[in-house]
């Protein structure tokens, strides 16, 4: 059974298509991760799911109970469903315990309303903050309460927008493991909206690469990296080097490096121009007296160096190891050679070619 | 957020918002109404000019004597540093909670022929009679607009003040660094920045002096608003009071327009402010004496001396001012002033809580619609409900005596519900603006929090908002509850028969010149109106 479907769903804002027929399937105990730019429609998704958008068409379902069609709509009250903020929304005028306790009806007992409490906190390992009030807490304490708060309320899926972008970095990934783990032995199923695909990388299982209203692609972070469907994503997930090439038979490409041999069967027709993503790992540079390359920049990035290399009036970026004393360090203007590491490749239509 | 079937949600607020636009729909009409008695012609023919002359005069000397009151003052406050600088930030408000028409009764008082003053110059230089010396005369243009910059000026001192405060440091300390001594670069930097704040407190002051009638009418200036009271009660000529009313009306759509303008402006200007306090400079020598000359002179006019010659006078005159009467009538202030507080905070709940329910034009309207009484004189708001009330109760009576019923009489425009509507038309702006204020600080986050945690549209703001919002609501009660206390020239136009207010007591002792008995209810007012703007404005500052 899938935790949440969403089919076909559209919405629009001042006649601009903020999403666009778009489809989604969440998985039991799945975390997903809408990724994109500011303005792609990742939040609109999410405030769609619970319910805070209300001019849609489509259809969305949670655990096979439809919310969202023609005929339904099921106000944010009784979607069951935990919705985690940026800014973390606990409600200043009550301390921890009755933040965590704000969904919890009369019709549970103190006691059971204590032991509800109690458990989330100590899941969330605030269990001795109960009696503290927001102002009281550190940004990261904050938002493990606003997660305790929701998971009290004993939600069917839980929506997080933006939930570790006001946290420091150290404080960020550590929390992020710490809830991935939570939700993991809760079987608790989650959506994800996030601009930064580290977090995004360390957070879901999988990864919905949107744009302009769309998911262009939907797949494992690992997949999404190595095997874009489009430039778009290519770009979007890591820095891309890309050469012309023509295919020459169906196991090898000709560009600018030579003869480059496949690991799987080439799929397009003989002569066909396309275009080759190149990844900075998947070229290899060593300096070379009489190398045609050239460098034009090197950057210090702690365990790598980033070289800007001009190679056949072209420039690309490649990463080399800087992790040892003797590694080889790059200077401007050095001579070097570039290779192409063995990998599966992944081509784009040549933006020339409209087959 | 509201379901379809809600139509409630939109009804209340819409219904209270044509409640209280109904006076100023009416003023305006009436601009179009045939004046059949001739008396609005016969004012055009006669003195209309001069009333328009007047009213011009005044607001422009009031605004200039603001400027020169309040500027210095806000900038000593904000940017320099001196030995009883934070007193003085606090006592330069109060003159607010000071009717200008009590200032007006003590310095006739000190300052006439029989005054205190001009009793001592005569012993002094041994003068004997007025013909022996030149004493101005209080009781001219002049005189009373410098009676009313006395008690308006904080208004404009406080926008400046926080205008100051709140402009990005970082420009004062690009001008320092560019070369500007700390003067040069307020004439350049600080004056050019606030200048939005300059013409919301100038817009301000002006519409509260073109509203102002106990004043100029003690000196016996005539102004539109002395016109308006005229006609109605001495020549009893409604449409002609309208007429007069529906000029000021487009006189203050004037000074609203460009009131909004400049906020707009305002916020612009304001924006990435991190204060300038680190940028105070000390004052020394006859630089500090000078500062501390003036700004405690300037509370001493227009605060101490009056209190101080108001005390005087009720510690002698306890006995004869102490009776049923001052009793009965603070009662019947206070009461009225709670009541009109808190129907002023139920509109504003009202209304508010409809735009963060149904956020929009349609609730912007609302609220925006709603709030257009406050810069509308509290006389022409008078004419603005007596037009549609006395209406109402006339055809109430002919449709009974049609019926053969006996007549009802005047139940809305003879009874207190036109005196409690007059208000909440003219108040109910003060608490729209202080709930909406609290209302936007309080993140959107929290109340879809709560909705995704079970709880509908009501019981969110039920548990959420309202209790986070309780000082904002505290603090639009008491600030309507000041101005319903101090408010003159609607209860004087609406009261009914018999029915007296502290102001209508003080201003009868004003106007038949005995501060003596004028005194003791001149400072019930004065401490009723201090005490909660003290609360008030120690609220806001533990709020920041």
């Amino acid at each position: 059974m899938s935790a949440l479907k969403i089919e076909n769903l559209s919405c629009s804002y001042q006649k601009t298509a903020v999403l666009e027929a778009l489809d989604l399937t969440l998985n039991d105990n799945e975390i997903v991760c809408l990724l994109g730019e500011s303005g792609c429609g990742k939040t609109t998704l999410l405030r769609a799911v619970a319910g805070l958008q209300t001019e849609l068409t489509g259809k969305i379902s949670i655990r096979q109970k439809v919310l969202n069609d023609e005929k339904t709509y099921t106000p944010s009250e009784q979607r069951k469903i935990g919705l985690i903020f940026q800014d973390y929304a606990l409600f200043p005028h009550l301390n921890v315990f009755d933040n965590v306790a704000f969904s919890l009806t009369n019709k549970l007992s103190k006691t059971e309303k204590q032991q509800r409490v109690d458990s989330v906190l100590s899941l969330v390992q605030l269990s001795d903050m109960s009696k503290r009030f927001p102002h009281q807490l550190s940004g990261g304490q904050q938002q493990r309460i606003a997660i305790a708060r929701a998971l009290a309320y004993q939600p069917e899926l839980m929506l997080l927008d933006e939930p570790f972008s006001n946290l420091d970095q150290h404080v960020r990934f550590q929390l992020i493991n710490e809830i991935r783990q939570l939700f993991k032995q809760h079987q608790m199923s989650a959506l994800f909206v996030t601009h930064s695909k580290e977090e995004g990388f360390a957070f879901a299982d999988r990864i919905a690469l949107m744009q302009a209203g769309k998911i262009v692609q939907i797949d494992t972070a690992q997949k999404l990296y190595r095997q874009p469907n489009s430039a778009y994503v290519a770009d979007f997930m890591g820095q891309s080097n890309y050469i012309g090439v023509t295919v020459v038979d169906k196991f090898s490409y000709q560009g600018c490096f030579g003869l480059l041999g496949s690991n799987s069967v080439i799929e397009h027709s003989i002569g066909k121009q396309l275009r080759l993503l190149l990844r900075p790992e998947h070229i290899n540079i060593v300096p070379d007296l009489n190398g045609l390359a050239m460098v034009k920049q090197v950057d210090f990035q702690g365990a790598l160096q980033q070289i800007t290399v001009q190679f056949n009036q072209q420039i690309f970026i490649v990463k080399h190891s800087n992790h040892c004393n003797d590694c080889l360090q790059f200077e401007v203007d050095d001579k070097v050679t570039l290779t192409v590491l063995n990998h599966d490749f992944v081509t784009f239509e040549s933006e020339t070619n409209t087959e | 957020m509201i379901s379809k079937s809600s139509y409630l949600y939109k009804l209340l607020p819409w219904a209270v918002t044509c409640i209280l636009l109904c006076p100023i729909i009416a003023i305006f009409l009436s601009a179009f109404v045939i004046d059949e008695s001739g008396s609005f012609s016969h004012l055009i023919d006669t003195v209309l000019l001069t009333y328009i002359s007047n009213s011009i005069l005044v607001i422009l000397f009031v605004v200039l004597l603001s400027i020169l009151f309040a500027m210095p003052c806000a900038w000593f406050v904000a940017c320099c540093d001196f030995p009883s600088r934070e007193k003085l930030q606090w006592a330069l408000m109060l003159p607010l909670a000071m009717p200008p028409y009590i200032i007006a009764i003590v310095y006739t008082d000190l300052l006439d022929f029989t005054g205190p003053v001009q009793l001592a110059l005569r012993e002094l230089f041994s003068w004997q009679s007025i013909d022996d010396y030149y004493f101005p005369d209080i009781r001219t243009i002049f005189g009373a607009s410098v009676i009313l910059a006395l008690s308006l000026f904080p208004y404009l001192y406080l926008l400046l003040r926080s205008a100051f405060l709140t402009q990005s440091a970082g420009l004062f300390q690009a001008a320092r660094t560019l070369g500007l001594s700390p003067i040069k670069a307020f004439w350049r930097v600080s004056i050019p920045l606030s200048r939005s704040a300059m013409a919301v407190g100038v817009s301000l002051i002006a519409m509260e002096t073109l509203g102002d009638f106990a004043t100029v009418n003690y000196f016996a200036v005539h102004t539109l608003t002395t016109a308006i009271y005229d006609t109605w009660l001495e020549l009893g000529s409604l449409t002609t009071a309208a007429k007069i009313s529906s000029m000021m009306l487009l006189a203050i759509v004037v000074l609203i327009s460009l009131e909004n303008y400049s906020r707009r402006k305002q916020q612009v200007y304001q924006r990435n402010s991190n204060g300038s306090v680190d940028l105070r400079f000390t004052l020394t020598g006859w630089k500090k004496w000078g500062v501390l000359g003036f700004t405690w002179s300037l509370v001493s006019f227009s605060l101490f001396i009056p209190i101080a010659t108001l005390v005087y006078y009720a510690v002698h005159y306890f006995t004869e001012s102490l009776n049923d009467d001052l009793i009965n009538y603070t009662m019947n202030s206070l009461w009225l002033a709670f009541l009109v507080a808190i129907l002023a905070l139920a509109v504003a709940l009202i209304v508010n809580f409809y735009q963060r329910l149904s956020p929009g034009f349609a609730a912007k309207s609302a609220i925006r619609l709603s709030s257009l009484g406050y810069a509308v004189p509290g006389t022409v708001v008078a004419i603005g409900v007596l037009i549609p009330l006395t209406s109402f109760d006339l055809l109430l009576n002919d449709f009974l005596l049609s019926w053969d019923l006996p007549p009802v009489g005047l139940i809305l425009s003879g009874s207190l519900v036109i005196l409690v509507l007059g208000y909440l038309v003219r108040f109910s702006a003060i608490a729209v603006g202080s709930v909406d204020s609290s209302l936007v600080q309080v993140s959107p986050s929290l109340e879809l929090a709560s909705r995704t945690l079970g709880n509908g549209p009501i019981k969110t703001l039920w548990r959420v908002n309202i209790p986070l919002i309780k000082k904002g609501m505290l603090t639009a009660f008491i600030l309507v509850f000041i101005e319903a206390m101090k408010e003159l020239p609607a209860a004087l136009l609406l009261r009914p028969f018999n029915f007296e207010t502290l102001a209508t007591y003080v201003y009868q002792f004003v106007s038949d010149e005995m501060i003596e008995y004028a005194a003791l209810p001149a400072l019930m007012i004065i401490a009723l109106g201090l005490i909660p703007f003290i609360v008030v404005n120690r609220l806001l500052e533990k709020k920041r």
